[in-house]
């Protein structure tokens, strides 16, 4: 039988520190090999991993042609940065 | 801002907004952790912003640069407790990756067009992460336009030691906190931070209910009852659609607000884990608290979602 230093409960409570690599070197190795034989624990961490993606499609900057700077600043920026204002 | 010595008290002048800033020299109520070195390391990045943020006033009753202020008038990014750099460069040398250097070389330069492209691409991320401190979305974009001002008057300041984007993100949280305050003195950051979750184990907030692990008493205690699926190519692919964003954006509005803030910067904003603990001013385990929840938050939103959406389709 497999030794299994770690239980799944455990695994969730630490796998940001993990995945954050910030975990003692023999935890690392304890979470990474109940991993390996855990696919409840695998598809978890893939779903976190999976999530991170997704939230990163969230910022989506406006790409319209028609998108005008907020009020004023084109006239701020030029007068701070134009040839007389630098 | 003014370049008072350090040690004096500086007044509230902010040339590039004209408005008034209270929280000189204070220690964010934001920090709830009794961390000693996190909360000076707080005060100091506080006093830090404040001296960096906006150009020097030649109207201004403490002068153009204080001579014992020599560090203040250099930095344009918070101080922070482990910076071994403390000469009086005035105009700092942009360092960072290539296409930052490129983009504050135009900047400096008057470059309408890339000041243009900068706003576009940063505007409405500024404008999110900004309705985390302010009461409304018409507050979070002044606040958004006042970090612009202030990113006119400083770039020649900037000196490369965190992304463009950092930076950005840095001096409109400074300010979007500052305002905040103002705008609602009656609840300060102290007590909104009580209104974080807390209790529970780690896995319970973090979105997984205790229920799906096997009880203590049972065989194999503490391993799943209930795994997580393996999202296959059908609910992949469909994370990537509208309606799943939407999924994610009602999960994020929901959060504390702390937890928002670490998860916007974090994989929304995609700001590294150092950049987020700087520009908040919270300490490494802090932040990886609040990811742990947020994220995990979700995920769990997530799961509900796809699993929902996998049995209609199995059903029909």
């Amino acid at each position: 039988m497999i030794h299994d230093p770690l239980d799944c409960q455990t695994l969730v409570d630490v796998v940001t520190d993990w995945m954050e690599d910030a975990v003692p070197d023999q935890q690392r190795a304890q979470i990474e090999q109940h991993l390996a034989i855990c696919a409840g624990c695998t598809a978890y961490v893939e779903q976190l991993r999976s999530t991170s993606r997704a939230l990163r499609q969230l910022d989506q900057p406006p790409g319209l042609p028609s998108f005008s700077l907020p009020g004023g600043l084109l006239e701020a920026f030029r007068a701070r940065r134009g040839t007389d204002g630098s | 801002m003014c370049y008072a010595p350090r040690g004096q008290r500086h007044c509230n002048a902010t040339p590039a907004s004209g408005r008034m800033v209270g929280l000189v020299g204070t220690v964010s109520p934001w920090l709830t952790g009794p961390d000693l070195n996190t909360l000076r390391r707080a005060a100091r990045e506080a006093r830090g912003l404040m001296d960096g943020l906006a150009a020097p006033d030649a109207g201004h009753p403490h002068g153009r640069r204080a001579t014992r202020c020599t560090r203040d008038a250099r930095v344009n990014v918070p101080v922070s407790a482990n910076d071994p750099d403390v000469g009086p460069t005035v105009l700092a040398a942009p360092g960072g990756t290539a296409e930052d250097r490129r983009m504050v070389a135009a900047l400096r330069a008057g470059d309408e067009a890339a000041f243009t492209q900068l706003v576009r691409r940063h505007h409405a991320a500024l404008v999110r992460v900004a309705q985390t401190y302010v009461p409304s979305q018409a507050v979070a974009e002044e606040v958004a336009q006042e970090t612009w001002m202030a990113v006119i008057s400083g770039i020649d300041r900037f000196e490369g030691r965190s992304s463009l984007k950092t930076w950005l993100f840095r001096i409109l949280i400074y300010r979007a906190r500052a305002r905040g305050e103002r705008e609602r003195r009656t609840t300060p950051w102290s007590a909104l931070a009580l209104a974080d979750d807390d209790g529970g184990t780690a896995s319970d907030l973090a979105g997984v209910d205790p229920s799906r692990f096997r009880g203590a008493d049972a065989l194999w205690a503490g391993h799943w009852a209930a795994p997580p699926r393996r999202w296959d190519g059908d609910a992949e692919a469909r994370l990537e659609a509208g309606e799943t964003m939407n999924v994610l954006r009602a999960v994020v509005d929901a959060l504390p607000a702390h937890q928002r803030e670490v998860l916007l910067l974090r994989d929304v904003y995609e700001l590294s884990a150092a950049d987020v603990c700087e520009a908040l001013g919270i300490s490494a385990a802090n932040q990886r608290v609040l990811l742990h929840r947020a994220r995990g938050k979700a995920r769990a939103a997530l799961e509900q979602y796809l699993d929902a959406r996998a049995g209609s389709e199995a059903v029909r």
